[in-house]
């Protein structure tokens, strides 16, 4: 009985704790989701979209992007293109400081670059500098006449350059200890668990920064992050599950905005079926079906592989194509058919759904799902051995047109479909090459007309961007990206 | 039995030795690799890594290489934080899933023996069916349907307890209660059958004619023998509860080893699925060993 009562008092006392977490009110500080635990917080080293997210706050590139995404100014202040559209010049602001009030000059940068693309870095993103030209020892065309000058060479005028600047890859990097020239640097990291960043006062615009602290935590299931958000330990999630779009009215915090991603159907074309099936095949899926009803959180449909709104140089990219044409004549598809997907609830919906279309669009075609893990299907496309239709992704690194249609280039790692065809390696070189706008859309409508025309992919939908933002939480903008620095957050005084 | 104890220490190396072998070829043998991303790397890229790696040699170079490493104490680089070491993630993520076991061992032994005697002293009585019905319920409805109602119900709806997380004491109480129930339901359950048929013994029947009456010494006589199939079963019972369960863990956001366990698997992270399949067997072997000292404790005719 004793025992029994010591028990209760245990508990009750635990449960009348007070909380040894420091008073919000006292520091402006939110906590933000993240939707897997970011496997590294070196800029030159990390390789997923959640230590981007991290990064985007801790360091800052020569560009960097505003709270609507757009380039702006970042280290650099000013730069300047050669007349033959080869030399970038930067010119770095005055005053740059790393975290620990240590000098950052242009050499930081040269150091940043070279690690990136250094072989035993083995970095994820050392292709962003594949427009720099090498020296003849191998080493990157980049120098630093003097503290803050900022020369880099590149091969031949590329378009989206300056676009690249603002990835986190392309960040400074200090010799010898870790520092930090972002907004925000480093309080408290352990790979496994919460990172805490508090702001960082050697930063050059540090004054507009609102928020004091921001801490990160990694959720790898989204119903446990929802459900964080919901009992208030969270603020800013990374993701949406589902069912909350069912939900009427939908709530305020819910935050949706296109995203420069696309879902597309890869072909193998090793081994395809004929151009007509395969035109037959993408013309008898209902998008509209698939975007509002079935997934319903408002992605769009796509019958091209370039969102609409994306920067093709300078102008937004709209694409003219608004529907596949039916096949008039031939012969309808039949026999057999496999759709790969990827394990997850909504990979199956989809798939579901695409098979009842085809069924109930050509009778004499059996169409067969089969899902498997994420890697297991990765090694399949690398390898080329996967029969029948894959169902794949594409998310824009930086925001350029050029991005979506790289991945039918016919050696490009990307190319799950082993399509190759020279007049869209050529077209797809022209558009790399030029800077000039009008000429850079007129080569894209080009590809991209070639592309539906053949249909080694089949286009099904673009994403959308996806968070639940609390109410105390200010400055949030969309943004096609889905970039938000905390820099740009505010917190509303209650 | 001290010789006994060297003995089944010493037998333990085999044991682990194909565990390993065993783990690293079925590892290996999934296809995928822990460098495929949906942003595909060229292959000259992968190629680069792959050699960083040690990938590129044969499989039993590899797992000599790895042996190699692991007598020297070190488990190798993880493939998938390319900062962090095995020893250092493990390091990292044990300690929270040792002290979130550990609560809730001693919650569902505490609690589950408490219920389980009681219900034995006061056999087919309102009390027996009470308890044994709740212990029911606690063994039948899965861990995944319980810690999300209590979400719902402690978290969301009445806002008393924290959703996830483990910063401050409170944030322990519903992960310790959703990891100890199912165990201490089944504890309870077996101590009722067992102390049932340890009442039924000679020997109680001649301490309570000899005059020992009160519930407290039969207790203290009949307890003993009792424990003997609870600690059979606690013995990987508690290697399970120490090395992290999974769906706590992922339910409430706690940086464990059974978050680990998936992830490394998924993300093909070789040497960090090793290094948590050792972890993981040592302790297994340790804890049956362990089980069988206790009887000897427990039961005075066993002898080793």
């Amino acid at each position: 009985m004793r025992a029994y009562g010591l028990a209760i008092l245990l508990a009750l006392g635990l449960v009348g704790c007070a909380d040894s977490e420091p008073n919000p009110e006292a520091v402006a500080s939110i906590v933000r989701g993240l939707s897997a635990t970011p496997e590294s917080i070196d800029p030159q080293l990390a390789r997923s979209v959640a230590s981007a997210v991290v990064l985007t706050d801790l360091y800052e590139g020569l560009l960097t992007r505003n709270a609507e995404g757009q380039i702006i100014a970042g280290a650099a202040a000013r730069w300047a293109l050669s007349a033959d559209e080869r030399k970038y010049t930067f010119e770095l602001r005055e005053g740059l400081r790393w975290s620990d009030g240590s000098t950052l000059t242009a050499a930081d940068f040269v150091r940043g670059w070279t690690t990136l693309v250094a072989d035993d870095t083995a970095a994820f993103y050392a292709d962003l500098l594949n427009p720099v030209r090498r020296n003849g020892d191998g080493r990157l065309a980049i120098e630093a006449p003097d503290d803050t000058t900022l020369v880099v060479t590149l091969t031949a005028p590329t378009a989206d350059f300056l676009q690249r600047l603002a990835h986190p890859a392309l960040a400074p990097r200090a010799q010898g200890e870790a520092r930090f020239n972002g907004a925000y640097q480093l309080e408290q990291y352990t790979p496994l668990g919460n990172i805490t960043l508090v702001r960082n006062p050697y930063f050059h615009a540090a004054d507009s920064v609102d928020i004091a602290r921001v801490e990160y935590q990694p959720f790898e299931q989204e119903q446990t992050e929802y459900a964080a958000f919901r009992a208030g330990t969270v603020d800013v999630t990374s993701r949406v599950p589902r069912a909350v779009f069912r939900q009427e009215p939908r709530p305020d915090s819910l935050r949706t905005a296109p995203y420069l991603g696309v879902v597309y159907l890869s072909f193998n074309m090793r081994d395809a079926p004929s151009a007509s099936t395969r035109l037959q095949l993408s013309a008898a899926i209902d998008r509209p079906a698939l975007t509002d009803t079935i997934i319903g959180r408002g992605e769009r449909p796509a019958y091209g592989l370039i969102p609409p709104g994306v920067a093709n140089g300078v102008l937004p990219f709209e694409s003219r194509l608004q529907s596949v044409d039916p096949v008039e004549s031939g012969s309808q598809p039949a026999g057999e058919l496999t759709l790969h997907y990827a394990t997850s609830d909504e990979n199956r919906v989809v798939a579901a759904a695409l098979q009842e279309m085809w069924r109930s669009a050509f009778p004499d075609l059996k169409v067969t799902l089969a899902n498997k893990e994420f890697r297991v299907l990765l090694s399949e496309s690398r390898a080329g051995t996967f029969d029948g239709l894959m169902r794949r992704s594409w998310i824009a690194d930086y925001n350029d047109a050029s991005q979506f249609l790289a991945i039918l280039k016919s050696d490009a790692a990307a190319n799950s479909s082993g399509f190759a065809d020279a007049r869209l390696d050529t077209l797809l070189a022209a558009i790399d090459s030029t800077n000039d706008p009008a000429q850079r859309e007129r080569l894209l409508h080009a590809a991209e007309q070639l592309v539906a025309a053949q249909v080694p992919v089949i286009p099904l939908y673009f994403f959308v961007s996806k968070h639940m933002v609390a109410r105390r939480v200010a400055g949030w903008q969309d943004n096609p990206l889905d970039v938000h620095p905390t820099r740009f957050l505010r917190l509303l005084s209650e | 039995m001290l010789r006994y104890t060297i003995s089944r220490l010493i037998s333990v190396i085999p044991t682990l030795l194909l565990v390993m072998m065993i783990t690293f070829l079925l590892v290996h043998a999934a296809p995928g690799g822990p460098f495929d991303s949906e942003r595909t790397l060229p292959s000259e890229m992968q190629a680069r890594l792959q050699a960083a790696y040690g990938l590129d040699q044969p499989l039993w170079v590899q797992f000599g290489n790895y042996l190699g490493g692991l007598l020297q104490g070190d488990m190798g680089p993880s493939f998938r934080y390319p900062q962090s070491s095995v020893n250092e993630l493990i390091g990292d993520a044990a300690p929270v899933s040792l002290l979130l076991g550990s609560l809730a061992f001693v919650i569902a032994v505490v609690f589950g023996s408490a219920a389980g005697i009681m219900a034995a002293l006061r056999q087919n009585r309102a009390t027996d069916h009470l308890l044994m019905t709740v212990a029911m319920t606690g063994i039948s409805v899965p861990a995944f349907v319980v810690a999300p109602l209590l979400v719902l119900l402690f978290a969301i709806t009445l806002g008393w307890l924290p959703a996830s997380g483990l910063s401050t004491p409170r944030h322990f109480i519903l992960p310790v209660f959703a990891l100890a129930l199912p165990t201490a339901a089944y504890v309870a359950r077996l101590i009722r059958a067992s102390m049932l048929e340890v009442l039924k013994g000679q020997f109680i029947r001649t301490a309570r004619a000899q005059g020992l009456s009160s519930r407290t010494l039969v207790l203290r006589y009949a307890l003993k023998p009792a424990l003997i199939p609870v600690v059979s079963y606690l013995g990987p019972a508690v290697a399970a509860l120490l090395s992290g369960s999974v769906v706590i863990e992922q339910i409430f956001n706690i940086p464990g080893l059974g978050r680990l366990f998936i992830q490394s698997a998924l993300n093909r992270d070789y040497t960090l699925v090793m290094g948590l399949v050792i972890l993981y067997s040592t302790l297994l072997v340790l804890l049956n060993l362990i089980v069988d000292l206790l009887y000897a404790v427990l039961d005075p005719r066993v002898r080793y």
